[in-house]
């Protein structure tokens, strides 16, 4: 699926998201007010035919963004290869102002999420084949086009996630630095998501365009 | 059928304004987040305050 075919179908959830006076917070909240560490939706985001999981929620921690109203965190099922059972791999966090609007993508320690760490170069592949269907939720639908949107920055704010682990932990082995709860925000990278829609936009014009 | 879809969002009908005005469209206040009554005793050894709640295979 090319980018340009994500970005109108981004288009489309908008335009969903605005007929219903919304948007994907709005949508997990459901009407109620979030209280600090309360995970949305009850139950989470299980994102239907896919490997994925999620929530949103909204507290305090170091390296938050000021602007930022509470995140979306976002899981991968992969298989822990000691154990081969089914496990979870956190991926990103996404930030949301106060207007529910994406402002950055961010990467944390492992301590802070738990689940199966997996280097950057594995977790890029489970954002080749990212599919949506009508059995999901506008607001998972909507994370899943981010996700499809943003699958280059992301692989490079995981690249820098691994690279700033080993930079500011030299000294200790991975497992440990992992554990240390020194550390928490690893990467981060902002998010425009009008900008973004228009580089695509502008991007296929022009190819359209060289191949005319 | 992806030619159509280019096609769409390349098209008059949709350009830098209609984007913005897409966006917009979708600011809508959030409700500010209240303090959680439930005190939490903290736990060094082993919590993870952003996990999932559930096992991949478990039934809810």
């Amino acid at each position: 699926m090319s980018i340009a075919v994500v970005a109108t179908d981004m288009l489309a959830l908008l335009e969903a998201f605005s007929k219903k006076k919304s948007n994907a917070v709005l949508d997990v909240l459901a009407g109620e007010t979030p209280k600090q560490d309360e995970k949305f939706p009850e139950g989470e985001l299980h994102f239907p035919g896919t490997g994925w999981r999620g929530f949103y929620h909204c507290h305090d921690g170091p390296g938050k963004d000021s602007r930022e109203h509470g995140h979306f965190h976002l899981f991968v099922e992969v298989t822990d290869d000691q154990t081969m059972e089914p496990a979870w791999s956190h991926l990103a966090g996404l930030s949301i102002d106060y207007a529910g609007q994406p402002i950055e993508w961010f990467t944390v320690n492992n301590w802070v999420t738990g689940g199966k760490w997996l280097p950057a170069d594995e977790l890029r592949h489970f954002m080749d084949n990212i599919t949506r269907n009508s059995a999901q939720s506008l607001s998972e639908q909507w994370l899943l086009c981010m996700l499809s949107l943003y699958t280059d920055s992301l692989a490079q704010l995981l690249i820098e996630r691994d690279r700033v682990l080993i930079q500011i932990n030299a000294d200790s082995t991975l497992a440990d630095s992992l554990l240390n709860k020194d550390i928490y925000m690893l990467s981060h990278q902002p998010v425009d998501l009008e900008q973004k829609l228009v580089s695509v936009m502008e991007d296929t014009v022009n190819h359209e365009e060289s191949t005319l | 059928m992806e030619h159509k879809y280019n096609r769409w969002i390349m098209g008059t009908a949709v350009g830098v304004a209609a984007i913005a005005a897409a966006v917009d469209h979708t600011r809508h206040s959030l409700p500010t987040p209240q303090a959680n009554d439930i005190v939490v005793i903290e736990d060094d050894s082993d919590d993870s305050p952003c996990s999932l709640d559930t096992s991949p295979c478990s039934l809810d």
